[in-house]
């Protein structure tokens, strides 16, 4: 796996757009690193409590479950930014030559389409909850905050997957093969 | 003619009165309208855990769940009266209230301003205490860890009897059991003999403080999205299922009692004399839990007359 | 229309469109042309895919993983193996089927083990010999182990669904669970054989003790996570917290290895990771969903049922079914939909149903690491960057040796009940 900082190498010597978003991912990793850290300390401190103390964090499992939805969300916005997904790679060749471009421009467009309509779905479902105001069981607190963390994943990888076709489409435009490796 | 509807209707459990319930109203349902709704049943969790059917039966993507009312809490705090402590202590406390009619077709609309509609309101069974050693007196539960679900109404009665209660996951449960980082649950009777508990732990006490109740929610938009007689045929359909289930569901947990002392398990009971200290303490507790919110007492205070009515309690 | 449905995914996911949007982007074709859904069903499958405490293992066990191949304490480990056993062939390949089953005693997650060991373990495997391909698929195909041996969501789950005591089925997958780890180990063995993996010289007692000393704290872990869960300090799940919280403590304090910045380090590496995982196994979640709605896997349970087959038959033909049902589902969701299905026909024809939920959950166990699909496939594809088709060469090898521990395990009943666990 790549480290933050070479990622802002990579995009650093780039346009001050891209070097500013390389940054801003780069402090997102690190913000998804601690809450993972803090989500750590209370799996430590409840299970701890529970067995020395027979006491309870409330609403402990809950708060671990929403912090790492969160975590997903987020985490899956950077991993589309990068192009780091997750991807079964049948096509090795396709990597090089021209077509790499055009293949680019696919991609783009599916995450377009793909995030943007789970997005538009998400939206609906947040405004829907947050209007019947049903809470969490254990901490009482409203269903569409854990819920939103969705639609906020899903708006930014509408907005990462628009920027990178205008990228990729210049790049099939202008035939430079571009793009990052 | 217009489309056939379909109706998918969940359930977090299979084979037990729930499912039974869906199955007769599937049944009752053909019967009156033959094909114009089609009820596909899902049971076993198999839309998802239940806060999602939960959620998905609020917005519509599922269109009916049965469910305990201890999970629709957070939909509306209304459902926790059913599971007020010493409310019910019997099948027939239960039928007194959920059944009397007027009192059914209060409950049918009552959730109607949370978008949804209950067409069935059957007894499930009670709540019992499982725990890897007998409980015979009050004071043996005292720092036990007992698993319950995150409502107050299993949370405060533990936590009157001086036992610790624990949210675990249900992953979590068997395992904590096994190795004694739980002492217990909070459980109904038929899910320990399905999951066959005796393998783990062979007592139960049986406090006799709370039945529970489940209910079948439909989504109301798309009950109302139906013509006027598959309306009625619905809310028919699901009464006569509740009539037809409710003998169903009390020899079920006759048999499940069976089952449990079958396999060398023990019911454990209190002295009389510790029930009734018990049921005093209890009684003050459930006067407190629901004076918490004005809405949750008022339909306590409904179901609990409707109990003493037919000389219950 | 609904070709479209199949070929169009295959199609990106050929092309090598992130795996979680071949999954969305098929849900979203399906309910914008095909079925009568509303689309809110994209966002609350999503969400309640994620809202599930059991899936906290994945984060926990990812970030164990790196913290023990960030801070060296992985390192001791493979310094201590081949200290002991350096002069055998196999050894670090032995050893890692070995830690798989541990990681499987700890957790009930099989692509958590994936990533941990696979962290850790790939550069070792490599830099002696194993060749990349099959370091990837030993390890891709590891995991399996963890979800036969106990503790066990996949069982836990089916003692839901089948109404078994998950005790007995716990019991019942130890011996199947060691029998795919002896044929792995012997695998491994001939393999290593063959290929002449380098060897690390004669055996030295001095640097023998020395390694021991120096990978005290190493193999006293194991120890710590597995004896908190078996004395009740801290549930399957959370033992992955602890592993973290001993890592740290162990990388810190003790071996100073690492900063406080290099651990916050690890952590973002594993939130991403989790992230990349997690988001694939909501997007999955989709397709169960949709397919379980649409009344497919009935239909195809249906069929076998109008076989009428012995009770053999019924048992190959299961087995031909969830191998190709691993494929594309991952074991929880299967055996939700499936469990309730097949298990009233295996009673019906005298199977055990303590043998059925073995047999099922070594069937999907499997399926995680077959080709095309599967959650460790992918796993291991993020960890050691290898492309799909060299993964794939990778992992036949081990598709086949476990193909005959399913085959032994669903012809000796035995080895599933003799411990206690007959239903
Ligand atoms: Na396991
Ligand atoms: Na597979």
């Amino acid at each position: 796996m790549t480290g933050s900082a070479d990622h802002a190498g990579m995009l650093g010597d780039r346009r001050p757009p891209a070097a500013f978003a390389a940054r801003v991912g780069t402090v997102a990793e690190w913000v998804f690193g601690i809450l993972l850290l803090a989500v750590v300390a209370i799996n430590v401190v409840n299970a701890s409590g529970r067995y020395i103390f027979s006491y309870r964090v409330v609403g402990a499992d809950e708060l671990m479950v929403y912090t790492i939805i969160l975590v997903v969300m987020g985490g899956a916005v950077l991993a589309l930014a990068r192009g780091e997904h997750i991807s079964v790679n049948l096509v090795p060749s396709y990597a090089r030559g021209r077509w790499r471009p055009a293949v680019l421009v696919l991609h783009d467009l599916t995450a377009l389409a793909a995030a943007g309509y789970t997005a538009a779905a998400s939206w609906a479902y947040v405004t829907k909850i947050a209007r019947l105001g049903t809470r969490s069981m254990a901490l009482g607190i409203p269903m569409a905050i854990p819920h939103a963390a969705v639609l906020a994943g899903f708006a930014g990888m509408t907005v990462v997957a628009f920027v990178l076709l205008v990228r990729d489409v210049r790049a099939l435009v202008g035939g430079d093969g571009g793009g990052p490796p | 003619p217009a489309p056939a509807a379909t109706m998918k209707l969940a359930s977090a459990t299979i084979n037990d009165v729930q499912h039974e319930w869906q199955k007769v109203f599937a049944k009752e349902l053909a019967d009156r309208v033959g094909d114009a709704v089609t009820v596909e049943i899902y049971p076993a969790s198999q839309l998802g855990p239940i806060p999602q059917m939960a959620e998905g039966v609020l917005l519509g993507t599922i269109e009916a769940f049965t469910t305990p009312t201890s999970f629709m809490t957070n939909v509306d705090p209304r459902f926790q009266a059913f599971d007020v402590p010493g409310l019910f202590r019997s099948p027939q406390d239960v039928d007194a209230a959920i059944h009397d009619p007027e009192y059914r077709d209060h409950l049918e609309t009552m959730f109607l301003d949370k978008g949804l509609r209950v067409i069935g309101a059957i007894y499930n069974s009670p709540t019992v205490v499982f725990t890897l050693k007998p409980v015979t007196q009050l004071d043996q539960f005292m720092g036990l860890k007992i698993r319950t679900f995150a409502s107050p109404m299993q949370v405060k009665p533990m936590e009157l009897l001086g036992a610790t209660p624990l949210p675990l996951a249900l992953s979590e449960v068997v395992p904590a059991l096994q190795s004694g980082g739980l002492d217990g649950l909070l459980v109904g009777m038929p899910i320990l003999t399905a999951f066959k508990y005796y393998d783990i732990g062979k007592n139960i006490t049986d406090l006799r403080f709370a039945e529970i109740v489940s209910v079948t929610v439909v989504n109301e938009d798309w009950f109302q999205a139906q013509p006027k007689d598959v309306q009625d045929a619905i809310v028919a359909a699901g009464r006569a299922a509740e009539t037809a289930v409710f003998p169903w569901g009390v020899e079920n947990v006759t048999r499940t009692y069976g089952i449990w002392t079958d396999n060398g398990g023990q019911i454990n009971a209190l002295s009389s004399d510790e029930q009734a200290k018990m049921e005093t303490e209890f009684a003050a507790l459930a006067a407190e839990l629901v004076a918490a919110d004005p809405a949750v007492q008022a339909e306590y205070d409904r179901l609990k007359a409707l109990v003493e009515a037919k000389g219950g309690n | 229309m609904t070709a479209a449905l199949f070929t169009l995914p295959a199609a990106l996911l050929a092309l090598g469109t992130p795996v979680f949007l071949v999954f969305l982007s098929g849900a979203v074709l399906a309910i914008v042309f095909v079925l009568p859904l509303p689309p809110l069903v994209l966002h609350q499958v999503i969400f309640g895919g994620l809202d599930n405490y059991a899936l906290l293992a994945v984060p926990f066990f990812v970030l164990a993983g790196e913290l023990i191949a960030r801070s060296g304490m992985a390192d001791r480990l493979v310094a201590w193996v081949e200290a002991l056993t350096g002069r055998l062939p196999g050894s670090l390949g032995v050893a890692t089927v070995g830690a798989s089953a541990a990681m499987g005693a700890v957790s009930g997650s099989s692509v958590a083990a994936v990533a941990a060991l696979g962290k850790t373990l790939y550069p070792k495997l490599v830099a002696a010999g194993y060749g990349r391909e099959r370091s990837a698929g030993l390890l891709a195909s590891s995991g399996a182990i963890d979800i036969v041996i106990p503790p066990s969501i996949a069982m836990i789950l089916y003692g839901l669904v089948a109404e078994q005591s998950v005790p007995r089925l716990f019991i019942a997958g130890i011996l199947p669970g060691i029998v795919i780890g002896l044929l792995m180990a012997a695998y491994v063995i001939a393999a290593a054989k063959r290929s002449r993996v380098e060897r690390s010289g004669r055996f030295d007692g001095r640097a023998a003790l020395a390694a021991t000393r120096a990978a005290f704290w190493s193999l006293l872990m194991p120890v710590f996570v597995l004896g908190g869960i078996y004395l009740g300090w801290y549930s399957p799940t959370e033992a992955g917290g602890f592993a973290c919280l001993y890592a740290i403590v162990v990388a810190r304090f003790i071996h100073r290895s690492m900063s406080w910045a290099d651990i916050v380090r690890s952590a973002s590496a594993a939130a991403i990771l989790t992230a990349k995982i997690l988001i694939i196994v909501a997007a999955a979640g989709l397709a169960t969903w949709l397919l379980t709605t649409q009344g497919i896997p009935q239909a195809i349970v249906a069929w076998i049922q109008a076989l009428d087959m012995s009770a053999v038959g019924f048992l190959i033909a299961v087995n031909v079914l969830l191998l190709a049902v691993g494929c594309f589902l991952d074991p929880t969701s299967a055996i939700l939909v499936l469990a309730p299905l097949l298990v009233p026909i295996a009673v019906a024809l005298d199977i055990d149903p303590i043998h059925f939920g073995v047999v099922m959950t070594v069937n999907l166990a499997i399926g995680m690491f077959t080709p095309p699909f599967g959650l460790n496939l992918f796993v291991a594809q993020s960890v050691t960057g290898l492309p799909a088709h060299a993964l794939y060469r990778g992992v036949l090898p081990f598709v086949a040796v476990q193909v005959v521990a399913l085959i032994i395990i669903t012809f000796v009943p035995a080895l599933s009940t003799s411990l206690g666990g007959a239903s």
